[in-house]
């Protein structure tokens, strides 16, 4: 790679409609059923939000497996989550609407802007270059792991582990796009990240190692929702 | 009819309410979602009643996502919404709300709620077309007559009525005994009345018991001998575990 680092790309806002729906849900959903001390449960509403109270620190009443008193009541237990995996109520709040109105645009952007507060996002690119979006860095993009930039291009590491994958459609939440410049020395990279988007001279050399290509990519709701929650991987 | 300030009150064991159902516990619960929903929305109809995990999470005091009635957002939107702070419950009335909406444990809530029992301020229940009986679990003292005096456990009451409704649950129970029949009827931890009374009088709430002698002239005016079953209204029975859901 050569030294040449666009950094001072501005990043700018970019149209984008957060299409977090069906599959943030559902993930949230499973997640938090295996949250069961005792047993993972089938996901629903009352899961659900007894789970997310357990992760309050309320103490939660759960049925065990199939089991009744002797009375044909059902035969429960009093759970209490370990300190350690308690989470605050900004982070309730979130999860509350994610299972109660994943579909709502208010649900989608408040979810948008958790994951801008996010450090970091690896997007392992397969051509040997990992892309790391810091999504509150606006100095442009940098052909190293620079901290204050908004994009990194690196060399992928062994056991590196993307974030996101190709999209199936949709808009997407990261795309990638190199273009040839009219300068041969360089190519232009575009790069939105959701609702942020920046457009950067790049070297022909790096154009030929990581390009051409346009390429989309969709968040991982497992990787995603895992760095936002870290107690639902818990 | 005498006040009796020297009634035997005995404090019996948790269970009192044990005729009580899971259904009732439901109904009891209902209410209180119902007030949250007004809390938050006003006397107005509602499309989409809030769940009972959102009135059991807003009265935690935690914020959360509802969907209001019509018209409470231009675009129909969920909104954010939150107690006052002064509405919030503590830890073991939240789960005692959970058990009882989502109806499992009944024999706990009925302990439960039996302990709470004692430390509840006022209750009235309706004895007769002609008196009410507005207890006071906590007082050390026995029976009050004619105006209710929070110092006294048993307070009667004249109050003309036109409809009783009928005891399901017997949450309260009367028992005006003559005094042969007390003595035949009377447990081991009963206390044994004066000769000079004629009637006893026995007034079960909660946990505890008030036993005492009354003459002729009162057992009349109580309706004679007999026992006597009245309910606590599902509405009192809220109001006595969130007291500032219904105005305090």
């Amino acid at each position: 790679m050569d030294g040449s680092s666009p950094k001072n790309a501005p990043v700018t806002p970019a149209p984008y409609i957060p299409s977090l729906s069906t599959e943030w849900h559902g993930y949230v959903m499973i997640q938090l059923a295996k949250l069961h001390p005792a047993h993972p449960s089938v996901p629903s509403m009352d899961v659900s939000m007894g789970a997310i109270n357990y992760l309050c620190g309320h103490a939660v009443r759960w049925n065990t497996s199939g089991t009744v008193s002797t009375n044909f009541m059902p035969r429960t237990v009093l759970y209490h989550a370990p300190e350690s995996a308690q989470m605050d109520d900004d982070d309730r709040l979130l999860l509350t609407g994610l299972v109660k109105f994943p579909t709502e645009h208010d649900m989608q952007y408040n979810l948008m802007y958790r994951i801008q507060d996010l450090p970091e996002i690896h997007v392992v690119l397969n051509t040997g270059y990992t892309l790391i979006i810091r999504p509150s860095a606006n100095n442009g993009v940098v052909y190293a792991n620079d901290a204050a930039c908004f994009a990194s291009f690196v060399k992928t590491q062994r056991g590196d582990v993307s974030d996101a994958m190709i999209s199936v459609g949709g808009v997407p939440d990261v795309s990638i796009t190199l273009k040839k410049a009219h300068h041969p020395k360089y190519a232009l990279l575009d790069l939105r990240v959701m609702d942020k988007h920046v457009v950067a001279k790049v070297s022909s050399s790096f154009y030929k190692k990581v390009g051409p290509h346009d390429r989309s990519y969709d968040f991982l709701p497992s990787r995603i929702l895992g760095k936002i929650f870290p107690v639902l991987l818990k | 009819m005498a006040s009796r300030d020297n009634a035997t009150i005995l404090d019996l064991y948790p269970g009192t309410f044990n005729a009580r159902s899971t259904i009732s516990f439901e109904m009891i619960f209902e209410l209180i979602r119902r007030r949250v929903e007004r809390m938050l929305f006003g006397d107005g109809p509602v499309d989409i009643p809030i769940s009972a995990h959102d009135a059991i999470d807003l009265l935690s005091g935690h914020k959360t996502y509802i969907m209001p009635p019509s018209g409470y957002t231009s675009d129909n939107r969920p909104a954010t919404v939150q107690l006052p702070r002064d509405l919030w419950i503590d830890e073991k009335t939240r789960l005692l709300f959970s058990d009882m909406a989502t109806s499992v444990e009944t024999p706990s809530v009925i302990d439960r709620i039996s302990k709470r029992a004692k430390t509840w301020e006022r209750i009235a229940v309706d004895y007769s077309n002609e008196h009410t009986l507005v207890i006071y679990p906590g007082a050390s003292r026995g029976l009050h007559i004619s105006s209710p005096n929070p110092g006294y456990f048993v307070n009667v009451i004249w109050c003309q009525k036109t409809t009783i409704n009928p005891a399901v649950f017997n949450d309260v129970g009367v028992d005006v005994y003559s005094a042969a029949q007390y003595a035949l009827r009377r447990a081991d931890f009963e206390p044994v009345i004066d000769p000079v009374y004629t009637h006893v009088l026995r007034v079960r709430i909660g946990l505890r018991t008030c036993i005492t002698g009354i003459g002729g002239q009162d057992a009349e005016e109580l309706g004679g001998t007999g026992s006597w079953s009245m309910d606590i209204h599902s509405l009192t029975f809220a109001r006595c575990l969130v007291p500032a859901l219904f105005g305090g």
